[in-house]
């Protein structure tokens, strides 16, 4: 059996050399490609949530295709330094704007599935603001859909949008 | 949902799936919260005929561990392992270590193996203490995927192992079927998502 020390981190060759603005090390892994067919089961299982397939590969997920351009795994619990060092702030919806983030969280406040607003639409007569988001299904599909379009286990229980962005300085 | 349903449901593509929307080990497991195939097992492992189940459980597990497989892909029995080295944890640390030591060899695995780490560094020193654990004492320490095998390597308290503890503390209120949200020892907090 063989164990790894500091699994993601900057000894262990499966991760990539990842960091946030202030360099701080962003834990990741290279995960294998999944199978054809397993990869076909799994756009069988998201076509009822009605998304439109952008691509599908099992080696990236959510956080990997937001902040690791598609290249390796990244867990939900380095989303916190990566926001806290990179800048990020939450904003109204009203105020999203194509390439901020969606953060869903779980019911614990804990983050559990990140997109990147697509498009944003606003219906002047109800005041709502509709948001397209591109995410990562795990280790499915990545998915262009309606900001509350997605599985349950990605959905948790909120969702904020986060911006870095620098209009104002 | 009897045995041999269950255990196909929980090897077919569809099962991988939907668990593979998971991220992480928490996510995992809430997604095997949600399979009735696995509560079904789970609920097996746990009556009176138990034993006998985690021998099933155990055998299923040294199988798809010898299955040829294309390396060049993620092993297609992946979450089925994972699911089943998590369900024998359950009740049977010990026969989930033995399980867990089957699969760490495998080269192409996933989830199984971060739910096989789990059995073995997931309660700490607890691992290290068991006089009857299948983990030998530390030997070797590094640093690398360069390791050769029958090699034991530390690791430190990394996050992962935060929430291994918190996987470990929503497995033992499915088993006492108490309410699925749970602490950790951290200041995090894991859901269980019974739907």
């Amino acid at each position: 059996m063989a164990f790894v020390i500091g699994e993601g981190g900057p000894k262990d060759r499966n991760a990539i050399q990842l960091a946030t603005r202030a360099g701080t090390w962003i834990k990741n892994e290279r995960r294998l490609e999944r199978a054809p067919e397993a990869l076909a089961a799994a756009i069988a299982m998201c076509a009822p949530f009605g998304g439109t397939l952008r691509s599908i590969t099992g080696t990236y997920n959510c956080v990997g295709m937001v902040f690791a351009s598609r290249r390796t795994w990244v867990q939900p619990d380095e989303l916190a330094p990566i926001f806290g060092d990179d800048g990020y702030r939450e904003i109204a919806d009203s105020e999203a704007m194509e390439g901020d983030i969606v953060l869903y969280r779980d019911g614990s406040g804990d983050p559990c599935h990140v997109g990147v607003v697509f498009q944003r639409t606003t219906d002047v007569s109800s005041a709502t603001t509709e948001l397209i988001v591109l995410s990562k299904w795990g280790a499915n599909g990545e998915y262009l859909h309606g900001r509350n379009q997605l599985p349950v286990l990605l959905l948790g229980k909120s969702s904020v949008v986060m911006s870095e962005s620098r209009r104002r300085f | 949902m009897d045995l041999q349903s269950a255990t196909i449901e929980i090897e077919s593509a569809e099962f991988a799936a939907r668990v593979n929307l998971a991220s992480d080990t928490r996510s995992l497991v809430s997604a095997f919260f949600a399979e009735p195939a696995v509560g079904s097992l789970a609920d097996r492992i746990r009556g009176d005929d138990g034993p006998s189940h985690a021998a099933f459980l155990s055998a299923r597990v040294a199988k798809l561990a010898t299955q040829a497989t294309d390396v060049r892909f993620e092993h297609p029995s992946d979450a089925a392992l994972a699911a089943y080295l998590w369900l024998l944890s359950l009740s049977f640390p010990k026969a989930a270590r033995v399980a867990a030591a089957n699969v760490l060899s495998l080269p192409n695995l996933w989830w199984g193996k971060k739910i096989a780490e789990h059995m073995f560094f997931g309660r700490g020193s607890d691992a290290a203490n068991d006089s009857d654990a299948v983990a030998e004492s530390p030997e070797t320490l590094t640093s690398d995927r360069s390791t050769p095998t029958n090699q034991f390597v530390v690791r430190g308290p990394e996050p992962w192992v935060v929430a291994a503890g918190a996987l470990e503390r929503v497995s033992a209120e499915l088993v006492s079927g108490t309410q699925p949200t749970v602490r950790s020892s951290s200041t995090t907090t894991v859901e269980a998502t019974t739907t």
